[in-house]
């Protein structure tokens, strides 16, 4: 280590410090005594010089590392970091940008770590649901079309098989659905269709392009057609909200916020993002079933169909399902959803 | 007796020309901690602009506290160059990952862009970090370029497919050797010989350990959940099992990780000179893993805040298991003089720092 002895200089009497020169040009040092008298900067030593203060500048306090005065003739003096060179900047008209202050106390410190509690918060519940709402509205149609088509063949090659149901029986369903008023003025134009649901049983999604997918093992499930005018209004809502495009949006956007700030943690950041992904999508389907509510009391139809049929499709969930399922799934647990539903005002259909 | 005389005469010599100069490195946790979340917060706030700046706050940290022969590190790198190869960076992520998501024609476009990028986002981003490091006032650099990150980048990396993965050892020597002897100080070239067998055989331990290891786990547990008298496993018994696998594969990826990158940390620094200076790097298995392992751990327990905690220590193990052994001073490096002239034209103002991460 550098032995820094503070001492007077021999021939002012002002106070000097000990430093190494460098003339920037070779890895030599030099061993020079620099002193200051406010306007001047005065090195004596091996090397030997005068500066005016405003041509040298000194580096920024950094914890307790070496400080650096550069000389405007590329050279520089390594010297400790002692408390004179504080009051040196202030004459020399420069001033940091004080955080090394900040730095230095643990009062803001603490309040920086609040602060960044809080920011990460609001950024993760408001900000990237918010903008990627807004970014949602600027994907092309076209494009979010060909994502659709594209699911669909998959599903069609692998998951389902050609709908079993009569023709008479589809139109049916989609005659009574078309007449349903939406709440809030228009629906997003869709497109129903039915699929034999070979491996994916019971269910129904919605495509981004308007395309509402439903099995034909959810309609034998449902013992009143209202069921599966719930579930389809609970679809519909996935459209009305875009929530494909948003989720989409939502965790790339996490991604890249997680990997800037969090990179060099590889593995733990992904999944971190993942598991924070998961909260957007179960708020999207408390947004689509909120939807449902209204649709179904808009038509006079008690919302308590759609619990039902929750009720049939996830009968473990429904009496609560495992505690970890609360975090770690894509849908909130079916209790969860089922109170929701019913703890919505009771409809004209009820009475 | 003579022996021991020249023996001493010849420590004598070497002492006054240079010898062995261990690198240090000062930084303490508790200081890094404070300078991590002011960066933090003023990252976030101003919606990751300010990371640029908390990059080069960061690296003078490190820079600075790591010390060779008495004289510190210097970081230089501009904010504005950081700022501007970050928002190159996040641009394609975005488009990669949001329009990527939606249209496969870009997707394929994009990837076919990356792939174009890698080898010169490779030499980018060693030039910024090299060209703005600094020891004793003067530089490091890179010679490295495109064409050259190219060939041991894609051309050797055939080989690794031709082969079914048998080459990645010999590519990964290839490659690190050529970032390494590209490196420079002042005027003068690194020279890196690291043996190619040095790096396949942690590797094929490594892949030995992982075949063997897996081989008894599945005779250990494949039995005890399938011949339970035909009936079906239980749940207690499937979770065990997932349990059982997980610990084993966090085991071997810490304890096979810390083996891998010791000794081919170990092997490319023991093969590296520059000019008269020997590189010395004695990385231990153990010592390594004990350290990540800890590192871990506390990082889960303190939701991430022990991350700045964990980077120190890190560091200070590096610092403290390298060295250079010299046998001459290392007063005599000398600034290159054509890249000297370049850095205050105006072609250093087109170095864009592509690295990402806070």
């Amino acid at each position: 280590m550098l032995i820094l002895v503070s001492e007077a200089h021999p021939e002012s009497g002002r106070v000097a410090i000990r430093g190494r020169y460098f003339d920037g040009r070779s890895t030599r040092p030099l061993d020079v005594m620099v002193s200051s008298d406010g306007s001047s900067l005065y090195i004596s030593g091996e090397y030997e010089a005068r500066w005016d203060v405003s041509a040298v500048s000194i580096s920024e306090r950094l914890g307790r590392t070496q400080r650096k005065i550069l000389l405007p003739d590329d050279g520089l003096i390594e010297v400790p970091d002692t408390p004179q060179w504080d009051a040196l900047p202030q004459q020399w008209g420069r001033s940091g940008l004080g955080l090394a202050w900040l730095e230095s106390h643990w009062r803001p410190v603490m309040a920086s770590l609040l602060g960044v509690v809080v920011a990460c918060a609001a950024l993760y519940v408001y900000a990237l649901p918010w903008l990627a709402g807004h970014l949602a509205e600027q994907i092309p149609v076209a494009w979010v079309n060909k994502l659709s088509v594209d699911t669909l063949e998959v599903m069609d090659r692998f998951y389902t098989a050609p709908s079993k149901l009569p023709a008479a029986r589809q139109k049916q369903i989609a005659d009574v659905f078309a007449q349903w008023s939406p709440p809030g003025g228009a629906a997003p134009t869709y497109q129903l269709h039915f699929r034999d649901g070979v491996h994916i049983g019971p269910n129904a999604f919605a495509l981004p392009s308007g395309d509402i997918v439903m099995t034909d093992q959810l309609v034998a499930l449902a013992s009143d057609d209202r069921e599966i005018l719930g579930v389809l209004a609970h679809e519909l809502g996935h459209l009305q909200k875009r929530h494909v495009v948003r989720q989409l949006m939502q965790s790339a956007m996490l991604a890249i916020v997680a990997n800037v700030f969090l990179g060099d943690m590889g593995d733990i950041t992904g999944s971190a993002a993942a598991l924070l992904n998961l909260r957007y999508s179960r708020d999207f389907e408390r947004e689509a079933d909120d939807y449902a509510v209204s649709m179904m009391r808009n038509n006079h139809v008690d919302p308590e169909r759609l619990a039902v049929i929750l009720r049939k499709l996830d009968p473990e969930g429904a009496k609560g399902g495992e505690e970890g399922s609360r975090y770690f799934g894509t849908h909130p647990v079916t209790s969860e959803r089922i109170k929701r539903l019913q703890e919505s005002a009771p409809s004209e259909g009820r009475q | 007796m003579e022996n021991d005389l020249e023996n001493g005469l010849q420590a004598h010599e070497l002492q006054e020309q240079g010898a062995r100069n261990e690198f240090v490195f000062t930084g303490r946790g508790s200081e890094y901690f404070r300078i991590w979340i002011v960066n933090l917060l003023l990252s976030i706030i101003t919606l990751g602009i300010y990371s640029a700046w908390a990059k080069v706050r960061r690296e003078q940290y490190f820079h600075r506290n790591s010390l060779l022969a008495d004289s510190a590190f210097e970081y230089h790198g501009n904010p504005i160059s950081i700022l501007k190869g970050r928002l190159l960076v996040v641009g394609l992520l975005f488009a990669n990952n949001i329009l990527g998501g939606l249209n496969p024609i870009f997707a394929l476009v994009m990837g076919i862009v990356f792939l174009v990028a890698t080898p010169w986002i490779i030499c980018q981003a060693v030039r910024f970090r090299t060209w703005n490091t600094s020891w004793r006032g003067v530089r490091l650099g890179f010679t490295g370029s495109y064409a050259g990150v190219a060939k041991v980048y894609f051309l050797n990396g055939l080989l690794v497919l031709v082969t079914l993965g048998f080459a990645a050892p010999w590519w990964l020597n290839r490659f690190q050797r050529y970032l390494v002897s590209n490196l420079r100080f002042g005027g003068e070239q690194f020279e890196s010989e690291a043996p190619t067998w040095d790096y396949y055989k942690p590797l094929l331990v490594l892949f030995a350990f992982f075949v063997v290891g897996a081989g008894v786990l599945g005779a250990i547990l494949v039995p005890a959940v399938f011949m339970r008298r035909g009936s079906s496993p239980s749940q207690a018994v499937v979770s065990s099992v997932v349990v059982g696998f997980l610990i084993f594969y966090v085991g071997l990826y810490l304890i096979g990780g810390s083996y891998v990158r010791a000794r081919l940390s170990n092997t490319l620094w023991n093969h590296t000179r520059i000019g008269q200076h020997q590189f010395e790097s004695s990385y231990r298995t153990l010592r390594l893993f004990a350290l990540m392992v800890t590192n871990a751990l506390a990082i889960l327990c303190t939701l991430g805040l022990f991350a700045p905690f964990a980077k120190v220590r890190m560091a200070a193990y590096r610092a403290e298991t390298l060295a250079l052994d010299s046998a001459d001073s290392l007063d005599v490096f000398v600034a290159h003089q054509e890249e000297y002239a370049r850095a205050i034209g105006d072609q250093a103002a087109e170095l864009l720092d592509v690295d990402l991460g806070f």
